[in-house]
């Protein structure tokens, strides 16, 4: 036996240390694109550490880094991972192999992809724990049992033969968990372990990784995007921005006391589900920054109020503040006064909804499988509802819920297979050629992927051109002068015109959709999940260009989101989906204040809020 | 103490210039269009000269050869280097460079028709078979048809019809290439036909037509122009493998398979013989093979 080091009394070592982690990858035309620079933070043993950041911060990259599993050509370019004083950074593939699951466990983002469909849960199972030296096939089998069970896989002996396809999205995030656990790993590093997943599940899982620590002390690193994920399941915080940490501190202190501009401002974009209807949310302008441009400086300069001349010429260090925060900026340093807080959300005056513009009543849509006779699968039932001008409806539900399908329903992209819809008192259920084109100029469309919904041949030009075509409006250069109207309008520099959607990030391609479903004059605007793709920090900036189209055209609003919180504040009122069918309906606040459905209280129960919480036992809310 | 600027201005007016302006797009990334990028990669560029030395070869061979293709001359199966008969000559004393050129060129003139009709022709099934179900069954039954013929038997079904000769192989070729480029643009447009931009085209109140030619088929486009090099690829093979089996081109008029056709007794005696149409149609199906595989590496990025 040997006995741990007797010898001196240092202070003890953190299980992981990163020390000025740099990672490059080759940009198309050969130049490095810095993904993360000179990144340093610890890690103890049993610790709960978040890393927040939105796209582009180098989040995942540094999740992936650590284990050296970086896609494509990104590679570490300076410092060292120190795991118990080995250099990942340095060490061998065999070495590697010892490291990656047996003391550093991984889940990723997509549990839907992750495991091999061919194979059963226990043949997964059985895998990773021969990998790791369990040579006795009936012992596999026991402790494989034994780790579903431990992820709340209920009646796992009976389930353990089951194929992937037979457990739910939730439960094979839970059957993912068990496998990283299957080495007993020292640090459980969960990459956006809940983003596929919706509100309720997340939940679930959440609490089964903070149970999971608990219980066995593994450390674990839990990147995300999301703010209230952060206030709900770890107890330190990393912030990332453009590729380094811009804040590091206990999670309670950076929530209620950021020292960074950039967390503040990451905080006040998050929608509040307390936050009234008709509260404008707070963005941070700007778009995130493009790797291949950052140079010297601190990388948030472009976008922050506090900046200064020396924030634009020197990269600002990580140094100590108050209360164990650290912070990277020039002028938090030298504050003493906390952050100015950002003033209160304002109240957008919006004029009272006019009258009724479209009509639902008793809408169904079946989706019939190839082949298979009977009863489909019910994507609408019996969904009634109406919508004014000037009006916002609200429309909230998890996957699976018909909310996009209503979406589509309203906007004519699919037929309806009962009930009537009615555009202005006139019957447009099924319409004729000549009536469906008419009723398109009226009733527009956005768009959830700003990628895959714009048509990459195109240029930014011809797709909000393409219904002035359509639609017959105008000659050439009407069209040129609408265009740009248009761009403009929808908060784009109109000389991006003859650009194609690939030279945009995702809040500027929502953009160019929001312009072409404007292109044709439309009054009625179905959104269907506007904002889910996009970064937090733009959410507010495309939620606010909406309700200010909303007010200066009288447009009349489909919202579809899953996140409640931005509905209420965007929504005049809430529609809340559930298989299919409208469970409860009221004025936003209301339904938010005073839920009658049970599925709209444990969807309220779910929603993460970014405040610091104390990690005692919460009441679950049981689902139906 | 300074008052100290808010973090979250309430007003756009209020915040700093740099901050106001309306959004614009990144630097100019404006990437080079794929298939020229592709075909200024060292593969693409080693096809490219491999296949135009070829075409050149074709295109001169009036001014490169020394003779006729049919003349004969006193001196059978002369060998490489005979003054005058640089390739030497075959088992009728005729030049076998001149045989060579003119072959490619009547090679180059039956792929260069049978491929585009081939190709024509498969795209027209396929967008038959997008606009409707039952014309998409009956599509794919043709091509199930086609494909159950191995090329040869189509070769031989043909030629029984029409007699030998150049139509009949431009014929099996055109044919033989349909199923194809038509499940390839059917596979296409089907893909691209449930993508979100499709559906934001016909929400923009944008024609069925125009939804396919505008927005579809410029997205389904991309395997096609990679086709066509794998089939003008097969296009030679076919060719070859015809004339090979004399079910080609009619004699004396040369094509690369019937001068190769030809050599086959004289392997032993004067393996130069075969060496000019080998040469050349490796040359040819290297080149174009180069060329594909640069275009389907690019164009699938």
């Amino acid at each position: 036996m040997t006995a741990p080091d007797p010898a001196s009394p240092r202070p003890p070592r953190p299980l992981l240390e990163v020390r000025g982690l740099g990672v490059d990858f080759t940009g198309p035309d050969g130049s490095p694109l810095h993904a993360v620079r000179g990144l340093s933070f610890t890690l103890r043993r049993g610790e709960t550490l978040a890393v927040v950041g939105e796209s582009g911060s180098g989040k995942s990259t540094t999740a992936l880094a650590l284990t050296r599993m970086l896609p494509g050509t990104g590679r570490i370019t300076t410092g060292s991972v120190l795991l118990d004083g080995q250099d990942l950074a340095a060490a061998t593939d065999e070495e590697l192999r010892a490291v990656r699951g047996a003391r550093i466990g991984m889940i990723f983002q997509d549990p839907m992809t992750a495991l091999n469909p061919v194979l059963s849960v226990g043949r997964h199972l059985d895998e990773v724990l021969r990998a790791h030296g369990e040579r006795d096939r009936a012992a596999r089998r026991a402790r494989a049992v034994d780790l579903l069970d431990r992820v709340g896989i209920p009646e796992p002996h009976r389930r353990i033969d089951d194929h992937p396809h037979q457990f739910s999205g939730g439960q094979r995030q839970r059957i993912l968990i068990a496998m990283a656990l299957a080495g007993e790993p020292d640090i459980l590093l969960a990459d956006e372990p809940t983003t596929a997943l919706d509100a309720t599940v997340q939940e679930q899982i959440l609490t089964l990784l903070a149970d999971l620590n608990r219980e066995t002390g593994t450390a674990l690193v839990l990147i995300t995007h999301n703010m209230g994920v952060v206030a709900r399941s770890c107890a330190r915080v990393l912030v990332m921005y453009g590729g380094t940490v811009v804040e590091d501190g206990p999670t309670a202190e950076v929530l209620t006391r950021p020292r960074h501009p950039y967390t503040a401002g990451l905080l006040a974009a998050v929608p509040r589900l307390s936050a009234p209807s008709g509260t404008r949310l707070t963005g941070i302008p700007g778009s995130p920054p493009d790797l291949a441009l950052l140079g010297d400086g601190c990388a948030f300069a472009a976008r922050c109020t506090l900046a200064e001349d020396r924030c634009r010429t020197g990269t600002p260090p990580l140094v100590e503040l108050t209360d164990g925060v650290r912070a990277a900026c020039l002028p938090a340093a030298g504050r003493t006064e906390p952050l100015p807080a950002p003033p209160p959300p304002a109240r957008i005056d919006r004029p009272a909804p006019g009258a009724v513009v479209l009509e639902a009543e008793g809408l169904v849509k079946t989706y019939r499988r190839r082949g298979v006779r009977g009863a489909g699968f019910t994507a609408l039932d019996r969904v009634s509802l109406t919508l004014a001008e000037g009006e916002t409806l609200g429309i909230v539900g998890e996957s699976g819920s018909g909310k996009s399908t209503l979406a589509r329903v309203l906007a004519h992209a699919h037929p309806s297979d009962g009930g009537t819809l009615r555009l202005r008192g006139e019957d447009v259920t099924r319409p004729s050629r000549r009536a469906l084109h008419a009723v398109r100029r009226q009733v527009q469309m956005v768009f959830q992927d700003p990628y895959a919904s714009l048509n990459p041949r195109m240029t930014v030009g011809q797709i909000v051109a393409e219904p002035l075509i359509a639609f017959g409006l105008g000659d050439r250069d009407e069209r040129a002068a609408r265009v740009a109207e248009l761009l403009t309008l929808a908060g784009l520099d109109p000389a991006v015109a003859d650009r194609h959607p690939r030279a945009f990030s995702g809040g500027q391609r929502q953009r160019i959709g929001i312009a072409r479903a404007l292109a044709p004059g439309p009054s009625v605007l179905i959104c269907d999940e506007p904002v889910s793709a996009l970064d937090v920090s733009v959410q507010a900036q495309i939620v606010g260009l909406l309700t200010d189209l909303q007010r200066d055209l009288g447009l009349a609003l489909v919202f579809i989101a899953h996140d409640l919180a931005v509905v209420r504040q965007v929504s005049h009122r809430i529609a809340v989906m559930h298989r299919g069918r409208i469970v409860e309906s009221g004025s936003a606040d209301e339904v938010c204040e005073h839920p009658q459905d049970p599925y709209t209280r444990a969807l309220l129960a779910a929603a993460p809020e970014p405040v610091p919480v104390q990690h005692t036992p919460r009441k679950a809310e049981a689902l139906a | 103490m300074t008052p100290t600027p808010d973090l979250a201005p309430a007003s756009p007016e209020a915040l700093p210039d740099s901050l106001r302006k309306p959004v614009g797009a990144r630097k100019a990334v404006r990437p080079r269009h794929p298939y020229r990028a592709a075909l200024s990669t060292a593969r693409a560029r080693t096809g490219l000269v491999l296949v135009g030395v070829v075409v050149l070869a074709g295109l001169l061979a009036p001014v490169l050869a020394g003779h006729g293709p049919t003349d004969q001359s006193g001196q059978s199966l002369a060998a490489l280097g005979t003054p005058g008969h640089p390739l030497g000559t075959d088992d009728l004393g005729r030049d076998l460079l001149s045989r060579v050129l003119y072959g490619i060129r009547a090679d180059l003139g039956i792929i260069a028709i049978a491929v585009p009709l081939g190709a024509a022709l498969g795209c027209l099934f396929a967008l038959a078979a997008a606009a409707h179900p039952v014309a998409d069954t009956l599509v794919q039954r043709v091509f199930d048809l086609i494909l159950a013929f191995p090329g040869l038997i189509l070769a031989l079904a043909v030629t029984a019809i029409l007699g030998p000769g150049r139509l009949p192989v431009v014929l099996v070729i055109a044919l033989a290439e349909i199923p194809a480029f038509g499940r390839l643009l059917r596979g296409g447009i089907l893909v691209q036909r449930e993508r979100e931009y499709v559906t934001a085209a016909r929400v923009g109140g944008s024609s069925g037509p125009r939804v396919l030619v505008r927005h579809i088929l410029p997205n389904a486009a991309d395997p096609l122009i990679v086709q066509i090099a794998v089939s003008l690829t097969v296009a030679v093979f076919i060719e070859g493998a015809m004339s090979f089996l004399g079910v080609g081109v009619r004699p004396p008029e040369p094509t690369l398979g019937s001068v190769l056709s030809q050599s086959m007794p004289y392997l032993d005696q004067a393996p130069h013989f075969a060496a000019g149409p080998l040469i050349t149609v490796t040359a040819l199906v290297l080149g174009l093979s180069l060329i594909a595989e640069a275009l389907n590496r690019e164009t699938r990025r």
